[in-house]
């Protein structure tokens, strides 16, 4: 069943990633996608699946190189990075979230400037960098919220894990007492 | 329990097996390219055409806005139009057939004639935005790799867009000029040839270099690019752009024999929607529809 969510997940944000391609949008959503994958999920297995996404986005735009899989990767390392613990809040998400979002588009940018033979402008790549960052903050968090709920509407764990009970939280650490009659 | 050492060593050979299957997906990938592009593209087909779908309905139901009276008022302007359009075509008819009657006078060869087909676009990537695209084809139109990809400017005069790369069953891809791969000859009304993407020049934003202009011709910028007609699947005297920057070069202290320029293209690259591909008759052809 999860297979078939991850699946479909990944089929939907290609559709979407096809069809903004077309109006110019560049890509960032499936970036969201796959590192929502990462948290509901093995690490290891959404990086393969951020290759095999992007080798195949790249045969479809028929490019020369499979540069996609490598901003994916890249992206989905930089997410894990900035969160390494799993996370307990959809808005614990929204910082990982703008990290993905910012390292997708700084790759379509570098591509634009090296691999394009006409080079996009330095001023709009800036805004483009402050808007989609800002833009992966506050979706991440809403899309780890919204996709939680469908998973678990089909029996999935979501990428929220349980939050501490208060009294592990609370817990007092162990402290060494002196005993009497011993110097330290 | 884990041990230290043991962590570490899953994670170097995690580390090197996503290095290696990076290294393989590449190799595989520049094996593959090309044939993955097609069957993909076309098994893609219904899910790039939803772009075009959308489009069309939202087109389709934007006419609701209008009133009956403003409908009426444009379908009387489109009559307009199409009978403008009917007397211009009579008259070149009558023109072609002057021309038909001169060559056979003057025993010169028929001229080379050229088939169109409307295209839209289909798929575009947002990383290579002006560089390629694809369109839509029906399996029945005869469209060859180089055939070439015209739409008409603001003024109505037809520019050329670029050149088919490749063709599936139902999409096609084009190169455009802004290609770095695409080297195209240009003529100047002022006599002399260039190339586009060759030279010593290098593209700026929202223009394309253009080299081996001979230095004695007397082009200057300011100077419209026509295509010559030298490649057999490009119609001549198609405009291509306006040179906006030229080599300047004292022939008394250089001995160079070209110059580089660059040219802004005449196609506005991001509002292109319709397209026409030219293809040239072939005798066949001709005996099929005469």
């Amino acid at each position: 069943m999860r297979a078939v969510y991850i699946f479909v997940l990944l089929f939907f944000s290609l559709l979407f990633e096809l069809v903004l391609g077309s109006f110019a949008f560049p890509l960032f959503l499936s970036a969201l996608v796959l590192y929502y994958i990462s948290l509901s999920g093995p690490f290891r297995r959404a990086l393969w699946l951020a290759i095999l996404f992007g080798v195949l986005l790249d045969l479809i735009y028929d490019r020369a190189l499979p540069i996609t899989a490598v901003i994916l990767t890249i992206s989905l390392v930089v997410g894990k990075a900035m969160h390494v613990k799993t996370p307990t809040h959809p808005l614990e998400t929204a910082l990982p979230g703008m990290g993905v979002a910012l390292s997708a588009i700084l790759g379509n940018i570098v591509v634009g400037l090296t691999l394009a033979n006409q080079p996009a402008r330095s001023d709009d790549s800036f805004w483009q960098l402050i808007f989609f960052g800002a833009l992966g903050l506050f979706i991440m968090p809403i899309l780890t919220r919204m996709l939680d709920k469908f998973g678990k509407k089909l029996g999935l764990s979501g990428a929220l894990g349980t939050p501490k009970s208060k009294f592990d939280r609370l817990r007092p650490r162990r402290v060494r007492e002196m005993q009497e009659g011993v110097e330290s | 329990m884990n041990e230290p050492g043991k962590k570490l060593d899953r994670w170097v050979f995690f580390a090197m097996s996503i290095v290696l299957t990076l290294l393989l997906a590449f190799a595989g990938y520049r094996a593959i390219r090309r044939n993955a592009a097609l069957l993909i593209g076309d098994f893609f087909y219904p899910y790039l055409a939803l772009n075009r779908v959308v489009t069309h309905s939202v087109a389709e139901q934007s006419l609701w806005l209008f009133s009956r009276a403003e409908l009426i008022s444009k379908s009387e302007t489109l009559q307009q139009e199409n009978n403008q359009l009917k007397t211009e075509k009579l008259h070149l008819e009558t023109l072609a057939e002057e021309n038909q009657t001169l060559r056979e006078l003057a025993q010169l060869p028929p001229p080379a004639k050229w088939r169109y087909y409307t295209v839209q676009i289909l798929l575009r990537d947002p990383l290579f935005w002006r560089e390629k695209f694809t369109v839509e084809i029906n399996p029945e139109m005869k469209i060859t790799p180089g055939a070439a990809v015209v739409t008409p400017t603001s003024t109505g005069v037809p520019a050329l867009v670029g050149v088919i790369s490749f063709v599936g069953k139902r999409h096609a891809e084009v190169e455009t000029i802004c290609s770095a791969k695409l080297r195209v000859s240009v003529s100047f009304p002022k006599g002399g040839n260039g190339f586009l993407n060759a030279g010593e020049r290098k593209a700026a934003a929202g223009t394309i270099p253009v080299g081996y202009i001979p230095v004695n011709r007397q082009v200057a910028a300011g100077d419209s690019a026509l295509t010559t007609g030298f490649t057999a699947t490009i119609p001549p005297g198609l405009l291509v752009g306006k040179l906006t920057t030229l080599d300047e070069v004292d022939q008394n202290f250089s001995s160079a024999l070209h110059v580089s320029g660059l040219l802004t293209p005449e196609v506005d690259f991001d509002n292109l929607r319709f397209m026409l591909i030219a293809t040239p008759e072939t005798g066949d052809d001709r005996g099929a529809n005469p």
